[in-house]
């Protein structure tokens, strides 16, 4: 396979997809498990395919209708979550299915034949194009930086966000930028590896890196590498067996949480029957 | 007399429509220390969330120090309920008091520089948690992370101190602990404001007490006598006057019947 990457450039596209979206799965991985975000994560990812279908309805770039809904849906979902009240959850599940029922009607209604849309349902790691590329790694830049810049305020604001706003934090302008961050985060996920499947690189890298560290920051860099080496294992496994990539490397990662929380328990409950 | 909090006509209503609280007036003077007692779900929280407009009020106006709220900022200290925390969070105790000395005007690539983490050292030394700076939150007891989380508002250098049932679940020795601290800080001029879920024990220190019970049944002196205990159904409480435990309210004496 390493000689075929020299020489496949759809191999290259897909390593460096790899690269790139595990660095979203590290960073925002962590913050959706931690900040209990993952429902509404998901409630965005299945809602932006509408945007997917209105793009075909319109003949444009589906990635820019599907940035447009995801944005919108992360700022409208954020807001029924932040409001809370017993039926949050199911505002988020009505918002998911619509999203899927508006994507599947606009594609119907859109003129001439229909598109394969297995890839943003289920991804497909092999066919990153090189425009896909460029937005992957333009948005992962804008993610990592944002991130990065204000790190200190992001943890005050996923720590305590009621105490970062008696504290007189902008609160608020945090809110809808992690919000933001995050539908821009699904939309670099959504070509590697579909909606129906990205949330589970947002969980399975993030929770294995919480068996390894308690520290935020160590947190955010094991989950990216260890997205990263589950996801390289899973593209050579989905090669050399010749079977879907992105769904491999989902197993993988998925595997990959359960062998280490099992090791880990066997070792604590070793250390405990030394004592 | 100078008032530090200014609670005037204050109503509160749940989301489902339910009162909350109805027409609470609260004046406190500069230097109180005042015990909030009532029934559980009778707005004692609810209270203290509207005065810091964590949650939204029908009608009233609040002040503190005379003006709004968002101007008083600074010098206000929140100590929270601590159940309402996911203690498995990956953060250290230090990192956690320093969150209170941060600018608060969002800049980029903040740092905490030296003189703010001496003010989290200070503060984490006056409750007695230094030694467990860098311990991560959930190695921590419930006694410890209380102080901890007391240790954070302090780190404000507060002049008004609100807690919300500070010794909810705490052991004998950290609850001991916290009414000292607050009983020093109230020497020193702070102002507090304590609900107490503790009805069998409440500071002796407390100079007033409001009694919450969706209106505000009582607010007066600590000493109660028999005129008012009949306005407090629902606010029966012990007190513990200078450090022996003496029942301040009778019981009933048709109780039970």
């Amino acid at each position: 396979m390493f000689k075929s990457i020299l020489e496949y450039t759809f191999l290259q596209h897909a390593v460096l997809a790899i690269l790139f979206s595990s660095i979203v799965c590290g960073i925002i991985g962590v913050i959706v498990t931690e900040k209990k975000l993952v429902l509404m994560t998901g409630g965005i990812a299945h809602t932006a395919y509408g945007g997917v279908g209105l793009g075909y309805l319109l003949q444009i770039n589906p990635m820019i209708t599907t940035i447009v809904f995801a944005v919108g849906a992360a700022l409208g979902i954020g807001k029924v979550q932040k409001q809370g009240g017993k039926h949050s959850d199911i505002i988020i599940a009505m918002f998911w299915s619509l999203g899927m029922a508006l994507g599947i009607v606009f594609i119907a209604l859109a003129p001439g034949y229909p598109p394969n849309i297995n890839s943003y349902l289920f991804g497909n790691i092999l066919a990153v194009s090189n425009g896909d590329l460029l937005a992957m790694i333009l948005l992962t830049v804008v993610i990592l930086a944002v991130i990065v810049v204000f790190f200190n305020y992001w943890k005050i604001y996923l720590f305590d966000d009621q105490f970062a706003s008696l504290i007189g934090l902008n609160t608020k302008v945090l809110e809808n930028l992690l919000f933001v961050i995050i539908a821009l985060s699904i939309i670099v996920l959504m070509g590697a590896f579909g909606i129906i499947m990205l949330i589970a690189m947002l969980c399975a890298p993030s929770a294995t890196a919480a068996l390894l560290t308690d520290d935020f920051k160590k947190r955010m860099i094991y989950a990216s590498i260890i997205g990263c080496i589950t996801s390289l294992i899973g593209l050579y496994l989905s090669y050399t067996f010749d079977i879907a990539a992105s769904a491999t490397i989902v197993i993988c990662a998925i595997v990959n949480y359960f062998l280490l929380y099992f090791i880990k328990g066997r070792r604590q409950k070793a250390l405990q029957d030394a004592k | 007399m100078e008032y530090v909090i200014d609670v005037e006509h204050l109503s509160v209503k749940y989301k489902e429509g339910n009162v909350a609280l109805t027409d609470v007036n609260l004046k406190i003077p500069r230097g109180d220390y005042l015990g909030i007692i009532g029934p559980n779900g009778g707005g004692k929280t609810t209270l203290l969330k509207a005065m810091l407009e964590l949650i939204d009020h029908q009608g009233g106006t609040i002040k503190f120090f005379g003006t709004s709220l968002s101007d008083s900022l600074n010098k206000i200290g929140y100590v929270p309920q601590f159940s309402s925390f996911d203690k498995n969070f990956p953060i250290t105790s230090r990192e956690v008091v320093l969150t209170a000395t941060i600018e608060k005007k969002i800049k980029m690539f903040q740092r905490y520089n030296k003189d703010q983490i001496n003010d989290a050292n200070d503060a984490m030394r006056k409750v007695g948690i230094l030694a467990l700076a860098d311990r991560q939150i959930k190695s921590l007891s419930g006694g410890e992370f209380q102080r901890l989380l007391i240790a954070r508002a302090l780190a404000l250098k507060p002049e008004i101190l609100l807690l919300d049932e500070p010794t909810a679940s705490v052991d004998s020795s950290s609850r001991a602990l916290i009414y000292d601290l607050l009983d020093k800080l109230n020497q020193e001029g702070v102002t507090i404001l304590m609900i107490s879920h503790d009805t069998m024990a409440i500071s002796s220190k407390v100079k007033h007490i409001a009694c919450v019970s969706e209106h505000l049944v009582y607010h007066g002196n600590a000493q109660l006598d028999n005129n008012i205990v009949e306005h407090l159904y629902g606010c029966n409480i012990d007190l513990i006057g200078h450090g022996i435990p003496h029942r301040v309210l009778p019981e009933h004496e048709n109780e039970g019947m």
